[in-house]
């Protein structure tokens, strides 16, 4: 190969690698913090209620809180994240739930499996926006236990996650894409509505058209088929995990923290889990009742049958009653 | 391993730099079965052994018939009962038993007590296709049997076409194991290019379509006008999605000095159902014509059998995507489409050439055509789509404005599908002669898409649709 072509090739990879760098830096640097969310704060210390649930899809897909609230005798709120875990959980439990005056007796939160102690899950991407509307600044907990939890891994599994960590601070494509994502569909908008009260009216049509309400029974499926239930030591991963600091936060404000591990799909399929899993479940109840906290496993409850779900892990909405009147006899015992 | 996650980014570059630094190509195959290995294996070890079943069974398979061609036919036999076993059983044993149970239930007889709880592992539809074929050619004397079984593990194994193709034959791929090669720049290069459109596809085109087509598929009653919009959407994604693919697997391939088979050539300029087919999928296509269509009888025979040839061939394709009913529809669709135009054939009419108008019209017609069997291909719930393809009746989530928006941003998101396949009728493709216009031309492309594939992407990201069948 001639000289020039050399160049050529060696022009080619400098140019492709670091142009679109460069706009990705340029685009991302252009992205604010999401502002901190204070409704839920102001709510629970509007409405004052004895029972606050956390979780995502596996929540609002399970309770209905003035069912519980009628049988528990107490106001009951729900907020849920779709798709979010336990750092959304940790964050939500510090900034908008302990910052209540008064803060609620009990908190419940519903998880899959092994998630509470797999701190990392789902902080990247359209999650990284809602850990952001959770915290009113920067969360050095939140920062030293996403960084903690990498560190403990070994040492092959870091290697293998530096240079992906390098491409991500290379090419912050998450948070450059918060920005661009709406350039396209904001041509759109201009194409069709010349002035701004148009586009405003085009919006709103858009939101109404795609309201929850309006979905099919089977949407928005939130299946994780077998990861929940990949294995892991608890005593090894719990203090890499946003666990100590929520029973910390809770403990400060005089909330009561309830566990409670949902009964999957694949559960009410009858398949049984590995004992390892049952292992991890044993040792994280051993940890939480020593701390006061509760723990309730409503996984092989075996009145929640195959045909209580609509898509994934979800109920169907005409189980939901039924659910949280479970949901209250399983927890009855712990309410105080 | 998923392509659009860092950690294949990575995994390519290292192997990339690895490939190479191995001078002899035995040590390179080597290299490139263990990879494929880590690649296959990453999440779920077990699909290792199923991997490893069906190169056993076409290696023992083929030397047995060099080795003793009385046993040729039995050694085919016993080949294809493993590859297809597999796929059977973990494919469409619960399908099957599914669908035994639904009449044995509407007979009062009860149901049968068993059921497999299994996950599909992915690609096995594609790798056991292609071992198939591979074994049917040996028979057939179309190929010489691999005596290396470390090649034949690297045929069946490849990593950047294992889990969606194209589904490789020997004579293209293999021979290409079996030959030394070269560190080329050229490779480095066109490769970089062709995976760079690739993500460009998928994450700009693809993963924003589906969101699109996910909302509307959602809606209880979104009606005939925003159902359009759904499935033109669907048909963008489709398209975008698993071409995308397509070129991010010739492009890491093309980064290791080898050339994969193209899997589509602008599908929806297509003229006629043979033509749509010569175009979509051409790697399955041309499987299921040369070892199901050929093997019936094909076209010589007489017309009603070379109908049902057709109609048999295409139901099996479209059960092939899955193991449900909606994909057996669609495929008998696409049989019926193509037994159609051949009748028209058959009395005269013509499919190709004429006025640019004419061609025009036969695209719109095909365009349609096409899209009607997208909805068939998205949507199990049949009634559904009836009720929302009905004008005439009242549904309840019609939006028109947000139709017509919807329909603009899925044609601004298609264009550049369109303009691609336009300038590739003048062959515009830059040519590696490190010209200086070729070199700016294949450098702003490679950064733009780049570029876009990291600003203008979805926000959430969605496996690649031909993973799951």
């Amino acid at each position: 190969m001639s000289r020039g072509a050399w160049i050529g090739v060696a022009a080619f990879f400098v140019v492709v690698a670091t142009v679109p760098a460069w706009i990705t830096q340029q685009v991302a640097g252009e992205v604010s913090k999401q502002p901190f969310d204070p409704v839920p704060e102001r709510l629970i210390s509007g409405v004052r209620p004895g029972y606050v649930f956390l979780g995502n899809s596996m929540l609002d897909t399970r309770i209905i809180p003035g069912v519980f609230a009628e049988q528990a005798g107490a106001p009951a709120m729900i907020f849920s994240i779709p798709g979010v875990m336990s750092a959304a959980w940790y964050l939500q439990l510090k900034h908008q739930i302990a910052a209540a005056d008064p803060a609620p007796a009990m908190v419940f939160v519903l998880f899959r499996d092994t998630h509470l102690t797999r701190p990392q899950l789902r902080t990247g991407g359209r999650y990284a926006k809602w850990l952001e509307s959770l915290r009113p600044d920067e969360d050095e907990e939140l920062a030293a236990v996403l960084a903690g939890s990498a560190e403990h891994l070994p040492w092959y599994a870091r290697a293998w996650g530096l240079p992906q960590w390098w491409l991500g601070w290379l090419y912050p494509a998450d948070k450059a894409l918060r920005r661009g994502q709406h350039w396209l569909p904001e041509v759109g908008l201009r194409l069709l509505g010349r002035d701004e009260a148009k586009r405003k009216e085009l919006r709103v049509r858009l939101d109404r058209t795609f309201g929850r309400d309006r979905f099919r029974d089977a949407s928005g499926a939130d299946v994780m088929p077998s990861a929940s239930e990949a294995v892991y030591d608890f005593n090894g991963s719990v203090g890499w995990s946003f666990l100590p600091l929520m029973l910390s936060e809770a403990e400060s404000a005089g909330i009561r923290l309830c566990f409670v591990r949902v009964r999957t799909r694949r559960a009410a399929m009858g398949l049984p889990e590995p004992e390892a899993l049952s292992q991890y479940m044993r040792d994280l109840k051993t940890w939480l009742t020593r701390r006061k906290a509760c723990f309730v496993d409503m996984k092989f409850n075996p009145a929640i049958s195959l045909d209580w779900y609509s898509d994934g892990d979800h109920i169907r909405p005409s189980r939901r009653e039924a659910y949280t009147r479970l949901f209250y006899d399983a927890v009855r015992d712990q309410l105080p | 391993m998923n392509f659009h996650s860092p950690d294949y980014v990575v995994f390519l570059l290292l192997v990339v730099a690895l490939y190479y630094l191995l001078a002899q190509r035995g040590w390179q195959n080597a290299l490139l079965v263990g990879a494929s290995a880590l690649f296959y294996g990453y999440v779920h070890p077990w699909f290792l052994w199923l991997l490893a079943a069906v190169v056993g069974a076409a290696y023992l398979a083929t030397r047995v018939m060099e080795a003793r061609p009385a046993l040729g036919r039995l050694a085919l036999w016993g080949a294809a009962l493993v590859c297809m076993g597999l796929l059977g059983v973990f494919k469409y044993f619960n399908f099957f038993l599914d669908n035994i149970n639904g009449l044995l239930r509407s007979g009062g007889l009860g149901e049968l007590p068993w059921t497999l709880q299994l996950l599909l592992p992915v690609g096995i539809s594609f790798y056991t296709f292609q071992a198939v074929a591979y074994v049917a050619d040996v028979y057939a004397g179309r190929a010489r049997a691999e005596h290396n079984p470390i090649n034949l593990a690297l045929f069946l194994s490849f990593f950047p076409q294992l889990v969606a193709g194209p589904i490789e034959r020997a004579h293209h791929l293999l021979r290409q194991v079996q030959t030394p090669r070269r560190f080329r720049f050229e490779n480095l290069v066109e490769g970089t290019t062709l995976a760079l459109w690739g993500f460009f596809k998928k994450l700009v085109i693809g993963d924003n379509m589906a969101v699109v087509a996910n909302k509307i598929f959602l809606l209880g009653d979104p009606g005939p006008a925003l159902l359009s919009v759904g499935v033109l959407a669907f048909g963008v994604q489709i398209y975008a999605d698993f071409s995308g693919y397509t070129d991010i697997a010739r492009g890491s391939a093309r980064l290791l000095g080898f050339d994969l088979c193209e899997n589509f050539r602008h599908p929806y300029i297509a003229q006629s159902p043979a033509d749509f087919w010569r175009r979509w999928h051409i790697s399955l296509s041309q499987w299921v014509r040369d070892y199901i269509y050929f093997p019936l009888g094909g076209s010589r025979v007489s017309r009603p059998r070379e109908v049902a040839n057709v109609l048999i061939t295409m139901f099996l394709c479209g059960l092939w995507h899955g193991a449900a009913w909606n994909f057996a529809v669609w495929g008998l669709y696409h049989g019926l489409l193509i037994v159609a135009y051949r009748l028209l054939e058959w009395r005269g009419m013509v499919f190709s050439g004429g006025s640019v108008w004419l061609q025009g019209l036969r695209v719109l017609v095909m365009f349609f055509l096409v899209h009607v069997g997208w909805a068939l291909f998205r949507e199990p719930d049949l009634a559904w789509l009836v009720h929302n393809a009905n004008p005439f009746v009242p549904h309840a989530h019609a939006e028109p404005r947000v139709a017509a928006y919807l329909l603009l941003l899925t044609c601004l998101y298609a264009l550049p599908l369109y303009l691609h396949a336009w300038l590739d009728r003048w062959d515009w493709q830059p040519r590696v002669a490190w010209r200086i216009s070729d070199w700016m031309l294949r450098t702003g492309f490679a950064t733009a898409c780049l570029a876009a594939s990291l600003v203008l992407g979805a926000t959430v990201t969605t496996d690649f649709i031909y993973f799951q069948f």
